[in-house]
């Protein structure tokens, strides 16, 4: 993908925890990011890294062992009613599925600390808001298609605001994101 | 401490080195300065190391006041000033200039780098755009005699892109290839929009968010082109036609709204 980068296709399946961490121990890779379909390594382009196949085929197992996040919500979201009555349930049940289980984050990208999380409960599951927010406040809960996340800053945004995540902060700019790949997360109602 | 001090300065203005590779896994995109080579010029022309930060200035000029004696560079071209001196920094005939300082501009790093990324609010001089009174501290990294730096930005030359990684129909690929393109104003650190001819995008496109990188060119679906820039978000959902060649990107950012471009396959 241009100098410097491969853009590889992942088998149907991946483990995206164990792609990250397998591409980003090779030699030579500066960069890594796995998305739906993709990992791409990034890399000095006067010295590509090699066994990135080999890599692949060997990422089936997790070597880090995942973090546990609790999120507490306030569950206040400027679509929570909306949410509702499209999935034709109360407000109150939108709350009980999308508190009443344990997610995994499954990619981290778009923005810094951003995470994509779940598999929503089926019964949760909506398409985007047909016209994106030009601004979505930090700290959003958010859910779209199977998947649900919190936002890290304010930014434009489709996704259906379901909430506030209270004391819970996705980017720590000493750190860099709270939460990678393979971490597990439930969400409380407060 | 001697300082450069803001007196005036336009819309975009921020702090800059050559960027923060190592945490795209976590969103972070690698940023570094919109044209390396006049980054790396300025730099050369103090004497600083390679990876000291400086000023970028997007399209607008500026104007600084020097507190204590400072040595300052702006795309090559050095100046000593005194305490007190004025310093316009007129705009330039290409769109980003660099106002270096010996000893570069001395912020505190953020996960290793001291760039700003205005999205995430992290690094540069407090996560923002500068505007009037900012202080910028010379810093203590001068590595090397200075060396002289004259040179030329190249506004004009063709555009040389690597095809892909996405799958286009060959009519659309022609028409990347053949068209003349024009900078849009929809220019900034994440983003450059092109306006031209319309390009198809494949037809299973829709969904999928994908890895990106710097200079991807992502057909959106109105068949519009969006070149991507340093502080690009890592992943996206257009397609990618082709990628700039990192020695071009540069050359593209140096580009004002209403400038044109074309591509060549390399």
């Amino acid at each position: 993908m241009g100098d410097g980068a491969l853009r590889v296709a992942l088998d149907e399946g991946f483990d995206p925890a164990a792609v990250l961490d397998a591409l980003r121990a090779l030699d030579g890779v500066t960069d890594v990011v796995v998305a739906d379909a993709h990992a791409l390594v990034c890399f000095d382009s006067a010295a590509p890294p090699k066994g990135i196949d080999a890599a692949l085929a060997g990422a089936t197992r997790r070597v880090r062992a995942p973090k546990e996040l609790h999120i507490a919500v306030a569950y206040d979201g400027e679509d929570l009613a909306e949410v509702a009555s499209r999935l034709g349930c109360s407000v109150e049940a939108v709350i009980a599925r999308h508190a009443g289980r344990v997610y995994e984050v499954l990619r981290v990208g778009f923005m810094p600390g951003f995470a994509y999380v779940g598999p929503l409960d089926a019964g949760l599951v909506l398409p985007r808001r047909e016209r994106p927010r030009p601004r979505v406040a930090a700290g959003s809960v958010a859910i779209a298609g199977a998947r649900t996340g919190v936002y890290p800053f304010a930014s434009p945004g489709g996704w259906h605001l379901i909430g506030r995540a209270l004391d819970f902060k996705p980017f720590d700019r000493e750190r860099g994101a709270v939460w990678s790949v393979g971490d597990r997360v439930r969400f409380e109602a407060r | 401490m001697s300082a450069l001090v803001v007196e005036r300065v336009g819309p975009g203005a921020t702090v800059q080195d050559l960027g923060r590779p190592g945490w795209m896994h976590q969103g972070v995109p690698r940023g570094g300065p919109l044209d390396r080579e006049l980054f790396a010029r300025t730099q050369r022309s103090l004497g600083n190391a390679a990876g000291c930060a400086a000023v970028e200035l997007p399209w607008h000029g500026a104007r600084f006041r020097a507190r204590g004696a400072v040595v300052v560079s702006v795309d090559g071209v050095v100046s000593a000033l005194d305490d007190g001196a004025l310093f316009e920094v007129p705009a330039a005939s290409y769109a980003v200039r660099y106002v270096g300082l010996r000893g570069g501009v001395d912020v505190p790093q953020a996960l290793g780098s001291r760039g700003t990324l205005l999205a995430a609010a992290l690094g540069g001089f407090e996560g923002r755009m500068l505007r009037k009174g900012d202080a910028l501290v010379a810093g203590a990294e001068v590595a090397h005699d200075a060396s002289a730096c004259a040179g030329v930005v190249d506004t004009a030359r063709t555009v040389r892109v690597a095809l892909g990684p996405d799958v286009f129909e060959g009519a659309s690929i022609t028409r990347l290839l053949a068209s003349e393109f024009v900078v849009s104003d929809l220019v900034d650190r994440v983003g450059m929009r092109l306006r031209g001819n319309a390009i198809a995008p494949p037809g299973d496109a829709a969904g999928r968010s994908a890895p990106m990188v710097r200079g991807a060119i992502e057909v959106t679906p109105d068949g519009g082109l969006i070149v991507l820039g340093p502080d690009h978000p890592t992943t996206g959902g257009y397609p990618v036609i082709a990628v700039v060649a990192l020695d071009d990107q540069g050359s593209l950012a140096q580009r004002r709204p209403g400038a044109r471009v074309r591509f060549s396959r390399r």
